[in-house]
């Protein structure tokens, strides 16, 4: 499986596949590694690679991984998720916001043509005593306001169009 | 009776108490020695710090409250309060935070509790840097050719300039390397001074400044003093601290690898004569600047324990907490001068929350694995415990990692060992960063000045071999069990035909 | 279980010719696959790059476990058809691992025309469905398609229907489907997605929309960009005909991945019983055996030994219709029953199948057929002898086996002896062709004598008697245009077959098609009447 880990602010991408005798084999470039590890009384793990041994100790962090080599040091190893990074179409984050109850609208600080900002109010509804502000997800210009103040609409109802700005 | 002794201070005081009003590892430091003499020990701490060691072992912990976990620190009131409230009748200050305040000296004595430092007087004396850099002149003590601000602030350019260059501009009511300039080209003095007078506002409240012939390639030695309630004072030898980033010490030894046996004599009793000339009780260190021609000249006095205090204590064979507690309660000086003599060698690093690789730059995390290093000659005074977090609450310190040997020699291997051993994970440290620079040839020759670290820079990264990448990428991969489910979901026999195409 | 003693003498004349020739021909058809796989003209590609979108085979990549197999099914169909222009019928279907999990793929080929469908298209898709009913194994569908080819309206129009059908019937039998729409799903096109059990769109390039901007406009004057149509965010927030809206090609990608992660675990029906053992003969002896003539008789035994498993075989009645080979060997550790053809059918060739395809259907033994045959033995005597009802018992055998099948044909495929074999029409979960065979009624030489036989006829009703050289032009007229319809690239074309395999790929193949059967159930074995 393809997997990028960042060490010193370099990354390295690996695949990591299946060997044939069972174990993992993780893919550099065009270099190819058979690797395992083995538990240590001491909390340590022995790690082979090509059957060269060394002992780590490993702590497991919330994105990333520390490892303290014997005789290397401590490093900071970081896992990055590859899908949002590689190519293909990417039209921008959504642009449509739609109400998510039937209700009416009570304030709207923007109009169509505004720059905004990713957070900013661009609408406040009200539905059944419950109100609900609805901000933007993105730095972006407002397209359309579908709705002015007063206005009642259903639910999915399209409230305001943002654009690149 | 002396007569450098305030008037209210109790005669020969007792305590069975003592209050720590510091963090970290100095304060389980200190608690460490106060249990060996007996004493029972109260920490007083902000909240954030309640799962440190400290406060962990201490026997009574007082919570502080301040608007920042540092505001709490500093609080006078509080903390005497803390004392009052825990029955203690002695505090340790520890170094920083009040360490070096007149004002909770006196408050402290105000309320009949011992504040185990020296007098109040003597804090103000040598908290002031232009009034400490005149009172040590006028007793025929080397400073460093200055032109003082106050001194006629109409002349203060013009006497700056007849310096020459290099100078170093200060603030008056600096310290901790803040707000200095170094110039080299006189055109730029006035606007250096400029600069300098407002980072003085802003960082401390006082924008005059002083000037002084900067000392190139300068070297860093400081000596630890001595003295009781009595007028005696002792020194307990010197240490190089010359390997600085950003102004802070973050590797100190002693002996000195730079000085001849003269040149130690003659400092030392510098110091000592220093320490005598204003009455000093308690432990203290002065500070020189060492110049390549063998010149060296006063900058300060720390009226306080110092955090590189322990390679005194590892080649002296002394405990300086439990000879502080002792001074501060009135006891004479056990030691005379000449019974003062060193072992061996001993290294101190210190072990930072920080990037070397991106200019120092503060790390912070939780520590999610710690386990010191052992063996012969090393100590380690740390603060920290697994499962605790490093925030940007207070100074990134970790550990500082301390190891005697033979010979100097013997202490780097040592100290290198010790931290290739250290195991400190979910941080980034300068572990590494430091045993790059004790293996670096300028620092083994003991050649090492206050410059190195900047000008040596791109010899201090070793970057990492193939090899190691391997290993760090191997065992992280091994261990992300998302990418090791996926790996093993794969059926064995497709696993066998790899990536075939037909 | 003893290994087949091989008696080929590799150093024989007639091994070496034939090594040479497969040889070639083999090398051929690689490169023709290659060219027909990668084909992207250049104006397409241009469009795509500027549209941000990935080439479909690099979709593949992302989309398929690294280090993993991937059984592409009928590279070459529409070869020779619509000038080579559309190869591969314009869509890449094929059998792979995702997640861990054995899937099949249809992926549009937007790398030409846009991905449009022409007539063979949608029934490549709808073949690789039925194997998906047959075998339940999950489906993920890589959308992108300018819709029909407006030429071939009429056959998409009928042929599309099926795929919607099948996929219908998927869902009915709890088989899952997942869409990935990267362009536009139009008209029947939209229907994929929606009768899928998850889809995932990209934005800003996904749109799905029963008409597109100039049908809408066409119809109620109404304009729109496809996005205000039907793209991610009405879809994806405000209709809930697609899942989950994606920010990239790639981000699809692994929130597909992720999805069939959480697919419930495959129940197997078999499993393989032993260790895998490479054959103990090199396979690529197999170019020695075979002849490029296919009238040029081999042992199958010696092709088996460069198969299975240690090239270890136990044969079923080894000393009875002998023209048929029949026996038990393990490849890729599953246990299969092979029967193999070594001639022409007679009766007993005929009843010793029936019998053996009964013994695998009663102990669970998936069934491999190597085809080389040209038929059932004719004549006065063997109709006697029964041959026309024992050939009937052979075919109702094969039709009512429970047990999977598969197909290979090796050299020759003619006649009912082709039907009896499990060729197409019998519903082997997987069919396949070397590309050196022949197949179809009759041999071209025998199609051709026929043919022009019935032609010299025609003419002298008409009064002309043709002299030899005339004779010479119309055989070999009739003999070229019979061989050209019995080769196996003109088999592929049609979607007669599932792809034509190399002889060397052949082990891969099974051992992929055999771990893709077993997640489907296996039934008690039951027949119709066997005319005794």
């Amino acid at each position: 499986m393809h997997v990028r880990y960042v060490i010193d602010g370099v990354a390295h991408a690996l695949v990591a596949t299946r060997g044939s005798d069972g174990g993992v084999q993780l893919r550099r470039g065009q270099r190819s590694l058979s690797v395992s590890r083995e538990a240590l009384p001491d909390g340590r793990w022995r790690i082979s690679i090509d059957g060269r041994p060394r002992v780590v100790h490993v702590a497991a962090g919330a994105d990333a991984v520390f490892v303290h080599a014997e005789g290397l040091g401590a490093f900071e190893v970081e896992r990055q998720t590859l899908s949002h990074a590689t190519g293909g179409a990417a039209g921008g984050a959504s642009d449509l916001l739609s109400a998510p109850m039937p209700g009416v609208v009570i304030a709207v600080p923007v109009a169509a043509g505004d720059t905004v900002r990713a957070g900013q109010v661009l609408m406040v509804i009200e539905s059944m005593k419950l109100e609900t502000t609805l901000t933007a997800p993105r730095d972006a210009r407002v397209k359309t306001v579908h709705h002015a103040v007063g206005a009642s609409f259903a639910l999915k109802a399209p409230l305001i169009t943002l654009e690149d700005a | 009776m002396d007569a450098n002794q305030a008037p209210g201070t109790p005669q020969l005081p007792q305590f069975d108490t003592v209050l720590i009003a510091n963090r970290g590892e100095i304060a389980l430091r200190i608690l460490r020695t106060l249990r060996t003499m007996g004493l029972r020990v109260a920490v007083a701490h902000h909240a954030v710090d309640a799962g440190s060691p400290a406060v962990l072992e201490a026997d009574t912990a007082v919570e502080l409250h301040g608007a920042t976990p540092v505001a709490a620190y500093l609080d006078v009131g509080q903390i005497v309060a803390a004392a009052q409230g825990s029955g203690a009748q002695a505090v340790h200050p520890g170094y920083g935070f009040l360490s070096e305040n007149a004002a909770f000296a006196r408050a402290l004595a105000a309320a009949g509790i011992t504040f185990i430092g020296p007098r109040p007087e003597t804090i103000e004396l040598m908290g002031d840097k232009v009034r400490a850099r005149r009172f040590v002149a006028e007793r025929g003590f080397p400073v460093a050719p200055s032109a003082i601000e106050d001194d006629d602030p109409a002349s203060f350019v013009a006497r700056a300039r007849a310096l020459g260059t290099p100078l170093l501009i200060k603030p008056s009511a600096g310290g901790g390397g803040k707000g200095m300039r170094i110039v080299r080209d006189l055109a730029l003095l006035e606007a250096e001074i400029a600069t300098a007078r407002r980072e003085g506002e802003r960082y401390f409240g006082d924008g005059r400044l002083f000037v002084e012939r900067y000392v190139e390639r300068p070297r860093h030695i400081e000596v630890q003093v001595l003295g009781d309630a009595h007028g005696q004072v002792v020194h307990v030898w010197e240490r190089e601290c010359s390997v600085q980033r950003r102004f802070q010490k973050i590797i100190e030894e002693t002996p000195s690898p730079g000085l001849t046996p003269e040149q130690r004599r003659d400092i030392c009793e510098s110091a000592a004569g220093i320490a005598r000339a204003c009455g000093y009780l308690g432990a203290g260190t002065v500070e020189f600047i060492y110049g390549a021609g063998g010149e060296f000249y006063f900058l300060e006095m720390n009226t306080r324990l110092q955090v590189e205090h322990p390679v005194t204590e590892a080649v002296c064979g002394l405990d300086l907490v439990h000879e502080q507690v002792r001074l501060a309660r009135g006891e004479p000086l056990r030691l005379a001068q000449a019974d003062i003599v060193q072992q061996g060698h001993a290294i101190e690093c210190r072990l930072y929350a920080e990037d070397p690789g991106h200019d120092f730059r503060p790390a912070t995390g939780a520590i999610l694995a710690w386990k010191p290093p052992g063996g012969p000659g090393v100590r380690v005074d740390a603060g920290v415990r697994q499962r605790g977090h490093v925030t940007t609450a207070f100074d990134p310190m970790i550990a500082k990692i301390i190891c005697h040997g033979a010979t100097r020699s013997q202490a780097i291997a040592r100290s290198v060992r010790a931290l290739h051993d250290t195991v400190l994970l979910g941080v980034t440290t300068n572990a590494a960063y430091l045993t790059q620079v004790l293996q670096h040839p300028e620092f083994t020759a003991g050649q090492a000045d206050t410059g190195m670290l900047a000008r040596r820079a791109a010899e201090l990264v070793k970057p990492l071999s193939e090899d190691d990448i391997d290993l760090l990428l191997a065992a992280a991969a091994l261990s992300d069990r998302e990418l090791m489910q996926r790996v093993q979901a794969v059926p064995p026999m497709h696993a066998a035909m790899g990536a075939w195409r037909n | 279980m003893k290994r087949i003693e091989s008696r080929i003498d590799t150093a024989s004349e007639a091994y070496r010719r034939n090594h040479a020739a497969i040889s070639a021909i083999v090398a051929d058809f690689r490169a023709r696959q290659e060219r027909a796989r990668h084909l992207c003209p250049p104006r397409d590609l241009k469009r795509l790059r500027s549209q941000n979108k990935l080439l479909p085979r690099e979709r593949l990549d992302l989309l398929l476990d690294p280090g993993t197999p991937f059984l592409e099914f009928s590279s070459l169909a529409a070869c020779g058809q619509y000038d080579d222009e559309v190869p591969g019928a314009n869509v890449i279907t094929g059998l792979g691992v995702v997640s861990g999990r054995e899937v099949l793929i249809h992926c549009d080929n937007s790398g030409i025309k846009g991905g449009a469908w022409y007539t063979l298209t949608p029934r490549k898709i709808t073949r690789l469905l039925d194997i998906a009913l047959e075998n339940r194994l999950p489906v993920l569908h890589l959308c992108d398609s300018a819709g029909a080819f407006l030429e071939e309206l009429s056959g998409v129009y009928i042929e599309g229907g099926r795929v919607f059908r099948n996929q219908c019937l998927l869902s009915k039998a709890h088989v899952p489907q997942i869409a990935m729409v990267f362009g536009h799903c139009t008209a029947g096109g939209a229907y994929i997605p929606a009768l899928c059990d998850y889809s995932i769109i990209v934005r800003g390039t996904g749109g799905v929309f029963l008409g597109g901007p100039p049908l809408v406009k066409a119809a109620t004057g109404e304009e729109h960009t496809a996005d205000e149509i039907g793209g991610a965010d009405l879809h994806t927030q405000i209709s809930g005909t697609v899942d989950y809206p994606a920010d990239s090609e790639a981000h699809a990608i692994e929130i597909c991945r992720e999805i069939v992660a959480q697919l419930k675990p495959a129940v197997r029906s078999f499993a393989p019983e032993r260790e895998p053992e490479a054959p103990y003969y090199d396979p690529d002896e197999m170019h020695g055996i075979v002849s490029p003539d296919h009238k040029v008789q081999f042992d199958h035994r010696e092709l088996i030994a460069r198969m299975v498993d240690g090239s270890r075989f136990h044969e079923y009645q080894p000393a009875y219709g002998t023209t048929l080979v029949c026996g038990y060997a393990y490849l890729w550790g599953y246990r299969i029953g092979i029967l193999a053809n070594n001639g022409v059918l007679f009766s007993d060739s005929s009843k010793k199948a029936a019998h053996f395809i009964a013994l695998c259907n009663q102990n669970r033994t998936p069934l491999v057929f190597l085809q080389n045959t040209t038929g059932y033995m004719i004549g006065r005597n063997y109709e006697m002898e029964g041959i026309t009802k024992d050939g009937a018992k052979m075919l109702m055998a094969q039709a009512g086996s429970e047990v999977p099948k598969f197909t290979v044909i090796t050299s020759a495929a003619f006649g009912a002896g082709y039907y009896g074999m499990c060729g197409r029409a019998w519903d082997p979960r997987f069919i396949w062709a070397w590309p050196n065979i022949h197949m179809g009624v009759m041999g071209p030489e025998q199609a051709a004598n026929t043919l022009a036989d019935v032609k010299i006829a025609q003419l002298r009703r008409h009064g002309h008697t043709p002299d030899e050289a005339e004779l010479k032009i119309l055989r070999d007229r009739v003999y070229e245009k019979a061989e050209r319809e019995s080769n196996a690239y003109f088999a592929t074309s049609r979607l007669w077959d599932d792809g034509l395999l190399a002889p060397t790929d052949t082990r891969n193949a099974l051992g992929m098609a055999l771990s893709a059967a077993s997640h489907a159930p296996i039934g008690e074995p039951h027949y119709g009447i066997l005319r005794l």
